[in-house]
């Protein structure tokens, strides 16, 4: 190898050298150009995005989350804070409002349509109320029984594995009482203050 | 050609019309999974035995309870953290207030001194002097219900589901149920509800709500008797957990109050219906509403910001 072929070969080495810092530098900008691109292709952050759910304090029960949702059964579901139950024996919201000398079970004695609501014995007097949220249709019928009769502990909130979440909500341009508006994603659902822990080392019970 | 077209046009203003004619009720969609309780708002108006004969303002911001002395018929009525006694004539004779926790009971002592619950602590005392206070042993307990006679002082607590019974200074002499009673035994206390009144022969009343249950208690506090009465119609007790509140007659009577469904009753001491004192339409909201009895046998109700006197009509009274 004379003198010349090692000057060839040194310059094809720093030229290498230069090249490959080159497709480094193009490799990173186009990285960051497509997880820009990604980004805006999959819209705003989760936490500004947004979704529909009915507010439980402006929720008259007017019953058209059943009859109004593009879904069939309703993507409202009956929800229960478990925290604000009282167990109760006499529940309003499981019971049609009649006569409760006798606690009869059987589906005429039942106020929910569909039979979504359970009953459960757990001690003494009390009794857990949990739905089966494959029958619940959000008529609201029990939580206005409990609203009525008890302690409010039932309420509806729009379930977000179910909602196909419309550009233009059928249930929010029916409701009488403007219950249903969009929330951000990061916060999908509504919940009854008293849902909060009543005490600091007491976790909140409400099965969503 | 001519008459199709002249047909189509016809058909076309004749649908206009109905629209026009429909379009006002287009918006009163029938809910057809209404809750229906009207009728158990009605009662028959022979079941009335009272009728308002009086009625004054509060003259407290946030009246929620009320008792009256028997030492001369005077009235207090407690809300927020402030009180007041008011004469027969609703003339307020005294105002007395505290720091910390709102009023959540009201109770008058035979011989005039006002014991008042507020979160877990009860005040006792003569309104024109500083009230002594203690707190019950339960750091959460929310006291619902509050009751005195000569000696002791009965404190319901809703958070332990107990009756607690004290002297005047302060001193625990028993709970109810006692330790290691039985399950049965229990309170059964689904919402915030539970009241305590006692008798001028020395028992008293509470009431287990659970259970629609109104109990007789000895001053000891084993229990003497019981009863219970749920029902959605007038003479039962409505609901999860009535009633939520108690008074009684001179003659022994019991008066409740019960919420969801307002309305005042009569019952005898065995639990038998007598009388409705106020209908749930006289009564404004679903709240229970507070009562308390007079020496004379008149009934008064705390309904919103008003003290509302119900006498017996003249037919009715014995």
């Amino acid at each position: 190898m004379n003198a010349e072929d090692i000057k060839t070969s040194v310059a094809d080495a720093q030229l290498s050298r230069r090249n490959l810092m080159a497709w480094l530098f193009r490799g990173a900008v186009a990285t960051i150009v497509l997880s820009l691109v990604g980004r805006a292709a999959r819209g705003p952050a989760a936490g500004s995005r947004l979704v529909w759910q009915v507010d439980p304090a402006k929720c008259t029960q007017c019953g058209r989350c059943a009859t109004m949702c593009v879904l069939e059964p309703s993507a409202v579901k009956c929800v229960h804070a478990f925290t604000m139950c009282g167990y109760c024996k006499r529940c309003f919201g499981f019971f049609q409002p009649s006569d409760v000398s006798v606690l009869d079970e059987s589906g005429e004695k039942q106020l929910c349509p569909t039979g979504a609501l359970r009953r459960s014995f757990v001690e003494g007097e009390y009794f857990e109320y949990t739905i089966d949220e494959t029958r619940c249709i959000g008529c609201a019928l029990c939580v206005e029984g409990c609203g009525k009769f008890g302690n409010g502990s039932l309420f509806l909130q729009v379930r977000h594995d179910r909602c196909v979440n419309c550009n233009e909500c059928r249930i929010a341009a029916n409701c009488p009482s403007g219950a249903i508006s969009r929330v951000p994603m990061g916060t999908p659902y509504l919940l009854k203050p008293a849902c909060a822990p009543a005490r600091a080392n007491q976790p909140a019970r409400v099965r969503i | 050609m001519f008459p199709i077209m002249r047909v189509d046009f016809t058909m076309v203003l004749r649908a206009l019309l109905v629209c026009a004619l429909i379009a006002p009720f287009a918006d009163c969609e029938e809910n057809v999974f209404s809750y229906r309780t009207d009728a158990l708002y009605r009662v028959d108006p022979k079941l009335i035995s009272h009728v308002e004969c009086a009625s004054w303002h509060a003259s407290v911001p946030l009246p929620a309870f009320l008792a009256v002395r028997p030492d001369g018929g005077t009235v207090v009525v407690a809300g927020g953290r402030m009180g007041a006694i008011l004469d027969t004539n609703g003339a307020v004779q005294s105002r007395f207030d505290w720091e910390g926790p709102v009023a959540t009971a009201v109770a008058a002592a035979p011989d005039g001194q006002i014991f008042v619950g507020a979160g877990n602590r009860v005040m006792a005392g003569i309104p024109s002097k500083p009230l002594r206070s203690w707190a019950l042993p339960e750091k959460d307990a929310l006291i619902t219900g509050i009751a005195a006679d000569s000696n002791q002082v009965w404190v319901c607590d809703f958070t332990s589901r107990m009756v607690w019974r004290f002297d005047f200074e302060g001193l625990e002499l028993g709970q109810l149920p006692p330790p290691g009673a039985p399950r049965e035994e229990a309170f059964i206390v689904p919402s915030p509800s539970f009241a305590v009144a006692t008798a001028n022969d020395g028992t008293f009343w509470v009431v287990n709500t659970g259970r629609c249950e109104l109990q007789r208690r000895a001053a000891d506090g084993h229990l003497l008797e019981k009863w219970t009465r749920p029902g959605m119609t007038t003479p039962g007790f409505c609901g999860c957990c009535n009633p939520a509140f108690l008074a009684l007659m001179p003659n022994g009577d019991l008066v409740t109050s019960e919420k969801h469904i307002p309305r005042v009753k009569i019952y005898g001491p065995d639990g038998a219906f007598r009388s409705v004192v106020a209908p749930p339409a006289l009564l404004s909201g679903d709240d229970g509403r507070p009562v308390a009895v007079d020496r004379s046998g008149r009934v008064l109700v705390l309904d919103g910001k008003s003290i509302r006197r119900f006498a017996c009509k003249p037919e009715k009274s014995p």
